[in-house]
């Protein structure tokens, strides 16, 4: 399989068990109609089709499988396959909008290396009335420093780092701020360049209780935090 | 009458680590931090004691003026009702649990607790729908300044 090796922009997706929004997710990024993407799946320990699926929809696409070991891991595993001068991400459950990635590029041209824009949310359409009942009306679309909302040149992660593997969630309040402490210059936009898809089995409700990982992540951010700025006097 | 402060939980979650108390609001999306005397103190709260109980706490685990001890607990209280922390309930004396209100360990340094507030993590506390949906709902983003 002939793999494009000037790829502009790398999308990293981590995997587990979406056999059936991977190629949604896929082909919301062919979508945006740029040739020169390389397409890094990280399968995390799938036991369901995702990979072959994956595989089938576009020789750009590249699959890496490795056991199960979390987002941060996963991601970083894509990362370190990627060639492009961008990065970006897409979570297998998700789907980019139409010309998400023209706008996020277009946001750079003025110099800045990182742009987040905003997501919406919606309810995957598989759920039950029961499910939708319970999970009620989807928050209004925000701009937020999503992995899926985010194009940011390679030279620029690479200061930041790779994500921290000790962290089973959250991990993304530890990198913004080793972000902020290696000065990436960031653009925010309000346009929704992702649709987040909720399921139920979302990886942050599925570990849901498990709040003592997000504490231990915004410890990291704090420590982080300390060494590039001063402390707040008090409350807001 | 005595003043008990209850959690704001399940939106309130903390943790102490490394001596310091984490505090995160997925209501807000603000967390905080507080170290020494200010994680003593909130670990007492987690314990159910009352503010008479924790004043009588404090004189006895820490060196210092114990009306200047008093002052600093109070404002400490105070700006955990401000920020939708902690609620305090009035309980009779006679109703509080029955906790011992003095330490026997040798006295330490007082300083003054302090709680550190940051906002600049609210777009990923509102994004990430780390809330329990059944307890909480959604979070509330309406005072978010992104988006």
């Amino acid at each position: 399989m002939t793999k494009d090796d000037s790829a502009d922009i790398s999308i990293v997706m981590p995997c587990f068990n979406y056999a059936s929004y991977i190629a949604e997710a896929i082909g919301s990024i062919f979508a945006q109609g740029f040739g020169k993407v390389q397409v890094v799946v990280v399968d995390d320990g799938s036991t369901d089709a995702s990979a072959e699926i994956a595989l089938s929809l576009d020789p750009r696409v590249e699959c890496i499988r490795q056991a199960n070991a979390g987002q941060a891991a996963a991601r970083n595993a894509g990362i370190l396959r990627a060639r492009g001068k961008y990065l970006a991400f897409l979570d297998a459950d998700d789907v980019w909008t139409p010309g998400s990635l023209a706008a996020r590029l277009d946001a750079l041209r003025d110099g800045r290396e990182c742009v987040y824009g905003a997501s919406e949310a919606f309810l995957s359409p598989e759920l039950t009335d029961a499910e939708r009942q319970r999970l009620g009306a989807v928050p209004p679309p925000m701009t937020g420093r999503l992995p899926g909302t985010m194009l940011i040149a390679r030279e620029a992660f690479d200061r930041a780092g790779l994500f921290d593997t000790s962290l089973k969630l959250g991990e993304m309040f530890d990198w913004v701020a080793r972000a902020d402490k290696a000065q990436i210059t960031v653009a925010m936009m309000d346009r929704i360049v992702l649709r987040r898809r909720i399921h139920g089995g979302n990886t942050s409700i599925r570990l849901k209780g498990d709040n003592k990982e997000y504490l231990k992540a915004l410890k990291s951010s704090l420590r982080h935090r300390r060494e590039a700025l001063p402390e707040p006097d008090g409350a807001p | 009458m005595d003043t008990l402060f209850v959690i704001n939980a399940p939106s309130v979650v903390s943790e102490v680590i490394d001596g310091e108390v984490i505090i995160m609001n997925v209501k807000s999306g603000n967390y905080y931090s507080s170290a020494e005397v200010g994680a003593a103190v909130w670990s007492w709260i987690e314990q159910g004691r009352t503010k008479g109980q924790m004043r009588g706490l404090a004189a006895s685990r820490y060196q210092g003026d114990d009306r200047f001890i008093s002052e600093s607990l109070e404002a400490f209280f105070e700006s955990l009702l401000r920020e939708e922390l902690v609620r305090a309930v009035s309980v009779s004396e006679a109703g509080a649990a029955d906790q011992a209100a003095v330490e026997n360990s040798a006295p330490v340094a007082f300083t003054v607790p302090k709680l550190c507030a940051y906002t600049d993590m609210q777009d990923l506390l509102f994004l990430d729908p780390i809330h329990d949906v059944d307890a909480i709902g959604w979070p509330e983003a309406k005072d978010a300044k992104l988006g």
